[in-house]
């Protein structure tokens, strides 16, 4: 019998690493392939990928359903516009501080909402982001209320002698991609450890989990806090990108976008929330030009979502994946 | 007898919340004794066991673990005093394989033993050996309820906890459970079971305590003790010809 499954495994080739160099060469090619209006909805789409991974940690791995990463989003968005406007900071200083305050953040709100369970969680990481959005549109003094900040300037670095802005649209693309992919990286290393398995553990039975002496509640925060400073990061990205953050940053409408991308690409699979990003974000933003389409395509991805692939379209991408690796 | 004794609980009550269930409960359990907990629905054995494992509200009464009173101590901080505990129902990862599963409950190991702890519980446990890439929830429910007791064994507990483990497994499934709780025994563990399948706790188990109502009402060994007589004290709490027990 292993014989068998030997020389099948011999015959069927193992494609995986060429289908990976050429997504990735599509991924750097992108800018020259397609059109600039292409390349502002991957912006976009990469932009929010950020959150979402954030958020698949939580709802996916570890079983928290938060509809708060808005509210983290927003705070990183008004983080790094405050410190690029009011300091002139390089990018990577004011994408890490919006990562950080986002975390900081998360912290004496995830102390409180963490005792809560299901509904009620989810009820009140819903009032941090209506919270977020009052405070942006009244603490005129620093927010500007519902102006908001403007001018933001483009992404500017400073390595050592060396010193430059990404101004452009094909180099904001390759910032956002760069970020996306360390993001993806990080995601990858934190759900391989033993962490993510206690995680996953939390997420299948935490009362079991507690038993075995995993420390579910500071499991539950950390991830909580992390899962902020991911979104924290994408919001630094959005408001260098727009060069304007307003009050309507921390609105619903980005939460529940999130929430799609990761329940919809295939919650608890990174793969699932790239490829959702790509397709509720991406291909939506692509479709501005026609709104009714827009809306409408919108809305049948929901429907061929719910009918046919209820685990999110991860499970069918990982099944290609592994059949183009050669398995059965 | 008295120096020998692990496990001391006197004058437990204990219940949830505003609802007492235990009512005064006294056992004395000596290291390496097979214990079965009997009794009708609602008698408290599942609930004695709980508290036992820091699961309940505790109202009075003293739980003597070696020397130190432990009621009222948390699940993680009874563990780590050596009493372990397998819940009544499915209690693992069933999206994980066996060797995750393991991995888990090896949580407060530290990561050099580990490997040697799964190593011990897969020579106990060969079976699990077998089945060791396979998802616990792809597993039969006499595998998956083993794997819960190995989960329980790999702390290497000076007292094993066993709720129900017969609930929801075929009479084949049960017979390979309970020849397994047999091997542990003779390997020296202390075990305190409980169930509803008396006939099979009674066959197994060397000593045998009977609650009603929350509390201790007949110890003693199996064989002192017809299954008619385990039938009448159930119902009524009282042996044929016998005054009630008082309440």
């Amino acid at each position: 019998m292993s014989l068998t499954q030997t020389s099948e495994r011999a015959r069927r080739r193992d494609y995986r690493i060429p289908l990976g160099i050429l997504l990735f060469s599509v991924a750097l090619a992108a800018p020259f392939i397609g059109s600039r209006y292409v390349v502002h909805a991957l912006i976009i789409a990469l932009v929010f990928m950020l959150p979402a991974h954030g958020l698949n940690l939580l709802v996916g791995y570890t079983g928290l359903l938060s509809l708060a990463q808005a509210a983290f989003f927003g705070i990183g968005a008004y983080t790094a516009g405050l410190l690029a406007i009011g300091y002139g900071t390089p990018f990577y200083v004011n994408a890490v501080v919006a990562g950080l305050a986002a975390g900081a953040v998360a912290l004496p709100l995830g102390v409180p909402a963490l005792r809560l369970r299901s509904t009620s969680f989810v009820m009140c990481t819903l009032g941090f982001v209506i919270i977020g959005q009052a405070i942006a549109k009244n603490w005129i003094s620093v927010t500007r209320g519902d102006m908001g900040l403007s001018g933001i300037p483009k992404p500017y670095f400073e390595l050592g002698p060396l010193s430059f802005t990404v101004g452009g649209t094909t180099g904001f693309y390759y910032l956002a991609l760069a970020i996306g992919i360390l993001a993806t990286l990080a995601v990858f290393a934190v759900v391989r450890s033993p962490a993510g398995r206690n995680m996953v553990a939390i997420r299948e039975n935490e009362t079991l989990a507690e038993s075995l002496g995993v420390p579910t509640w500071h499991y539950k925060l950390i991830v909580f806090m992390l899962s902020a400073v991911f979104a924290g990061v994408g919001g630094s990205l959005y408001a260098h990108y727009l060069t304007v953050v307003s009050p309507l940053t921390f609105q619903m409408y980005y939460s529940t976008t999130m929430l799609i991308i990761v329940l919809g690409g295939g919650a608890g699979m990174i793969s699932g929330t790239i490829f959702g990003s790509l397709l509720f974000v991406g291909l939506t933003e692509a479709l501005r030009i026609t709104p009714e389409l827009r809306m409408i395509a919108y809305g049948l991805c929901l429907l061929v979502l719910v009918f046919w692939f209820k685990q999110g379209f991860a499970p069918v991408i990982n099944r290609v994946w592994n059949a183009i690796g050669g398995a059965k | 007898m008295a120096a020998e004794t692990n496990l001391s609980i006197a004058g437990l009550r204990a219940g949830y919340g505003n609802l007492d269930i235990l009512n005064g409960v006294d056992l004395d359990v000596p290291a390496g004794q097979f214990v079965a907990l009997m009794g009708p629905n609602g008698a408290g054995k599942s609930t004695l066991l709980k508290t036992l494992y820091g699961m309940t509200t505790i109202k009075g009464g003293s739980i003597n673990w070696r020397g130190k009173d432990i009621a009222g101590y948390r699940s993680r901080a009874i563990l780590g005093e050596g009493i372990s505990f397998v819940p009544q129902g499915r209690c693992n990862f069933p999206v994980m394989t066996v060797d995750e599963n393991l991995q888990m409950a090896a949580y407060t190991i530290r990561d050099e033993k580990v490997k040697g702890e799964r190593d011990y519980v897969y020579d106990l446990f060969p079976i699990l050996k077998k089945r060791r890439t396979t998802l616990a929830g792809n597993m039969s429910g006499g595998e998956q309820q083993l794997l819960e007791v190995a989960m329980a064994v790999l702390q290497r507990p000076k007292v094993l906890l066993v709720d129900e483990p017969s609930v929801g497994l075929s009479p084949a499934a049960i017979g390979i459970v309970f020849d397994e709780l047999l091997r542990l025994h003779a390997s020296g563990q202390t075990i305190l079971l409980v169930e509803q399948n008396t006939k099979k706790a009674m066959e197994v188990a060397e000593r045998a305590v009977i609650l009603r109502l929350g509390k201790v009402i007949w110890d003693g060994r199996p064989a002192d003790i017809t299954h008619d007589e385990l039938g009448e004290l159930f119902l009524t709490g009282k042996m044929r010809g016998e005054a009630e027990a008082p309440h």
